[in-house]
């Protein structure tokens, strides 16, 4: 086993961090990159840091998230029950072209992360891009690209066994078109996370 | 490995700064403590190499095989009659594969309602745990030692294969990493399907975390006893015996023979003679309970008495009467486990 020193793509400098991340900041030129696993190195990566629309907290976070764009297509599905209340609720249905949000940072608690993966799926949020962290403390990304898909595929089935029936067969198709990096605003207060969009 | 994943950790020198780095199992990356530079970790077999210390000495290791000896239905003269060949150690290399396995599993169980009738209920089932495969990366041989479960205070040291001995690999990392990924697959669709009668619908998924090559210590301890080889294996960390081969007892084998006659007869009997005395739906029940009773006895009783000449502890194969618990390719981790049961 070998150690191999990485180095930034853009300036060529030796990266230095304090901590385990994906995405990795250059102390010379600030470019961040994000570490291909498959590579076994830094590569170029586009992400938008959105900017908090609502406050709630003492301590405001950047979380990492992969936004999984994809085309869910299902095909056959048969639910046992729960009609009656799916449509009471008027309970929307995860099917064709969306983002699926995946949490990608295992500071935050099981107990958050589920939830906003959910939430922000099923009601997008309207993103306020903005240029800097402006200060603020960004969590490490400890999820790779590769295994972002899955979990957004996981994701449906999650949704699909929590809406009123019981789900008995399923047939679908999950397309990934493209993945890309969003660091979210979260309110952190104590030991507990308030997302701020 | 009990609570949770364990994570391997050796310490490399920082090409930079020549201060410690620290490297853990299923990280890809690894960074210096003193001068904060970022590293890669590379393998040339493309999967992480780390072995275990062995902390159990040849002493140790023979004391728990003379124990392990004494127990069960084995020759009682063994100890000392029994020559002891080699006592020796070796490194045996496993593949272990951590993953996420989560799975989501639909189905339904079964119920009787009031008038006896079967209905089901439909369910659903959502599986997301740790996982660890752990698979033997050589042929064991005789030694039977295909899976391994790697204890909580095993020390990883940097690997050097110039110091030790140990078995060549001889399966391939891709078709091990695979085999893994489709044994987590398994295992959590396994584990959702096992709460339900009947599984309409299941998908599973696997996210690796790491995937190292390691190489655990062993005792191998051959003895022979009344001009016959045999044996034993040892744990080089916990020092356990783990697997073993041993002569029987030919006093058990006799008294399998005789008892096991003897007890299945009478139930045979007793059956009989109540199915006789009793009333015909009442002593029909008792003679078909106890009949079977005897049946079971005496198969026993032969198994332990047809193939009582040999003890066998562990995976291993064969003929014999088989003691120990056997290991699986696959371990559970219960911590950080969320499944849900709708």
């Amino acid at each position: 086993m070998l150690l191999r020193e990485l180095k930034c793509p853009g300036c060529g400098a030796p990266i230095k961090a304090k901590a385990r991340d994906m995405m990795l900041k250059c102390n010379h030129c600030d470019k961040v990159s994000l570490y291909s696993r498959e590579k076994s190195s830094l590569v170029d990566v586009s992400y938008i840091i959105a900017g908090a629309t609502k406050e709630s907290g003492s301590e405001l976070v950047y979380v990492p998230f992969w936004v999984v764009n994809a085309d869910l297509d299902v095909k056959r599905e048969r639910i046992s029950g729960g009609g009656i209340m799916r449509s009471i609720k008027g309970q929307k249905q995860m099917r064709g072209t969306r983002d699926f949000y995946v949490c990608a940072a295992d500071e935050i608690p099981e107990k958050y992360s589920r939830e906003w993966n959910m939430n922000l799926t099923l009601d997008q949020p309207e993103l306020n891009p903005v240029a800097d962290f402006k200060g603020a403390n960004r969590l490490r990304m400890t999820m790779d690209k590769d295994v972002a898909g899955e979990n957004a595929e996981f994701l449906f089935l999650r949704y699909e066994t929590e809406i009123p029936g019981t789900l008995q067969d399923l047939d679908y198709n999950f397309n990934i078109n493209s993945t890309k990096v969003v660091f979210l605003p979260v309110w952190k207060t104590n030991s507990s996370y308030t997302i701020g969009v | 490995m009990s609570g949770e994943t364990s994570k391997l950790l050796i310490s490399m020198t920082c090409p930079s700064c020549g201060g410690q780095v620290e490297c853990e199992e299923g990280e890809s990356l690894a960074i210096c403590q003193y001068c904060d530079s970022v590293f890669a970790l590379d393998s040339s077999e493309g999967a992480s190499k780390v072995m275990y210390k062995l902390t159990v000495d040849k002493e140790a290791a023979l004391k728990e095989v003379k124990s392990w000896m004494k127990k069960g239905p084995k020759a009682p003269d063994l100890i000392e009659e029994s020559t002891f060949d080699e006592v020796y150690p070796i490194y045996i290399p496993f593949w272990r594969l951590i993953a996420r396995g989560k799975a989501c599993v639909c189905g339904y169980v079964e119920k009787k309602d009031d008038d006896n009738h079967t209905r089901r209920e439909p369910r659903e089932v959502l599986i997301n745990r740790e996982y660890i495969y752990t698979s033997s990366a050589c042929n064991v041989g005789d030694l039977g030692l295909e899976g391994i479960r790697v204890s909580d205070n095993a020390q990883a040291i940097y690997f050097d294969d110039a110091d030790i001995v140990t078995f060549g690999v001889t399966t391939s990392k891709d078709d091990s990493f695979r085999e893994g990924e489709e044994y987590i697959k398994r295992e959590a669709i396994s584990d959702g399907a096992s709460s339900l009668d009947g599984v309409t619908f299941q998908k599973g998924f696997v996210f690796p975390k790491g995937f190292t090559l390691i190489y655990y210590p062993f005792w191998v301890i051959r003895y022979t006893y009344q001009e016959r080889s045999y044996f034993a294996t040892v744990d080089g960390i916990k020092g356990d015996v783990l697997t073993g081969r041993a002569p029987g007892s030919v006093t058990s084998q006799a008294n399998a023979a005789g008892i096991g006659g003897a007890v299945s007869g009478a139930l045979a009997g007793l059956g009989l003679g109540m199915g006789m005395t009793m009333g015909e739906d009442d002593g029909s029940m008792f003679f078909i309970i106890l009949l079977i009773a005897a049946v079971c006895v005496f198969y026993y009783c032969y198994q332990r008495f047809r193939y009582g000449d040999e003890v066998i502890t562990g995976n291993l194969e064969g003929k014999g009467i088989k003691t120990g618990t056997k290991v699986g390719k696959i371990e559970r981790i219960t911590k950080d486990s969320y499944d849900h049961y709708y």
